[in-house]
């Protein structure tokens, strides 16, 4: 498989994803904790063995203090967390011989003491360790949405010129608790992805020239493999749609390269 | 140290059901057990508490699906 398609570590650890290598640790990079060199060495180790070209990493913490959270939350949107983030890119370009790629993830909750709105601080934490973004649409539009800020001007301020690679997923609306009758967007890779995403991605086509690895998420609830194969054409032809009114024409297309919806433009 | 501070509060609040319970009726005792600056604890009392409950409930899912699958740790992005 590694000769016949372009591999990438996507950081996992559930789920079905024929490009993902599921690892049993995953260590935190936005952070102001240092980064864990063992994981690290771990990571270059798998690199290096599996012939896996790239790999990525969420703008995300999962532990501190000895609490495990077991999923990934939002790091305080702080300068002092860009500069951790920084400093472990920094271990982690030592460490593995390559920087991964960030991904920016989903919260449910305003994460407090937040110095930027996330954009902005997507932005700064990418300038400050010079690193290239992995940009989750869905997580992105979910956020917006929880904020009451419209998907498309959100995404416009994202840092796309660092863009290298694209998720989508879906999710669903859950009720807040305590009766207020309001609904927050829950990012959960086991729904379709929505009609809003490929407009997003229509946008970001047009605003990024460089070829774009855009994977569809699903971790459960597996429709009948035609509806996946749907949301595959549903994409390519909001990639081509972007492409053309940037007027860099028509992209080239190398197919579904994976069961999990790879598509590469 | 401080920054690291407030994400040991934050991932306490995420993980631990009964701290995340003390500090929604009486917050300040648990705040008093960090090293946080007084803007650090201004946040954290004006925390989105909605969001907040939210997010402890959807971590506590996880980790129960983890722990019946048998995964340590699992994090779909």
């Amino acid at each position: 498989m590694v000769c016949r398609v372009p591999l990438a570590r996507h950081s996992s650890g559930s789920g079905i994803n024929c490009l993902s290598i599921t690892t049993e640790s995953l260590f935190v990079l936005a952070s102001a904790h240092p980064v864990d060199p063992g994981a690290l060495e771990k990571v270059a180790r798998l690199l290096q063995e599996s012939g896996v070209r790239s790999w990525s990493e969420h703008l995300s913490f999962v532990r501190a203090g000895g609490h495990e959270i077991g999923h990934l939350a939002m790091p305080p949107r702080t300068r002092a967390t860009i500069e951790g983030l920084a400093k472990n890119m920094q271990i982690a370009r030592a460490r593995v011989g390559s920087a991964p790629l960030l991904e920016n993830i989903a919260t449910l909750i305003a994460p407090p003491g937040a110095e930027l709105p996330e954009p902005e601080w997507v932005s700064a934490a990418l300038e400050a360790c010079e690193g290239e973004l992995l940009l989750d649409l869905h997580n992105l539009y979910a956020n917006a949405l929880n904020q009451g800020e419209d998907p498309l001007s959100y995404l416009r301020r994202f840092p796309l010129e660092r863009v290298r690679a694209v998720h989508l997923s879906g999710g669903k609306w859950i009720p807040e608790p305590r009766g207020t009758g309001r609904l927050r967007l829950l990012d959960d890779h086991v729904h379709d992805v929505p009609p809003d995403l490929y407009q997003l991605l229509e946008e970001l086509a047009v605003r990024v020239s460089r070829s774009l690895r855009v994977t569809i998420e699903r971790d459960g609830e597996y429709p009948d493999f035609s509806v996946l194969l749907e949301q595959v054409t549903l994409a390519r032809r909001a990639l081509a749609r972007g492409r053309m009114r940037s007027g860099v024409g028509v992209p080239r297309s190398d197919g579904i390269s994976t069961l999990g919806g790879e598509i590469h433009l | 140290m401080s920054a690291q501070a407030f994400e040991c509060v934050l991932a306490r609040l995420y993980s631990d059901g009964a701290a995340w319970r003390l500090f929604c009726v009486a917050p300040e005792p648990l705040l008093e057990e960090h090293d946080l600056t007084a803007q650090e604890r201004e946040a954290l009392l004006a925390i989105d508490r909605i969001g907040l409950e939210m997010a402890v409930r959807s971590y506590a899912l996880k980790r129960e699906k983890c722990c019946r699958r048998g995964v340590h740790r699992g994090a779909p992005g």
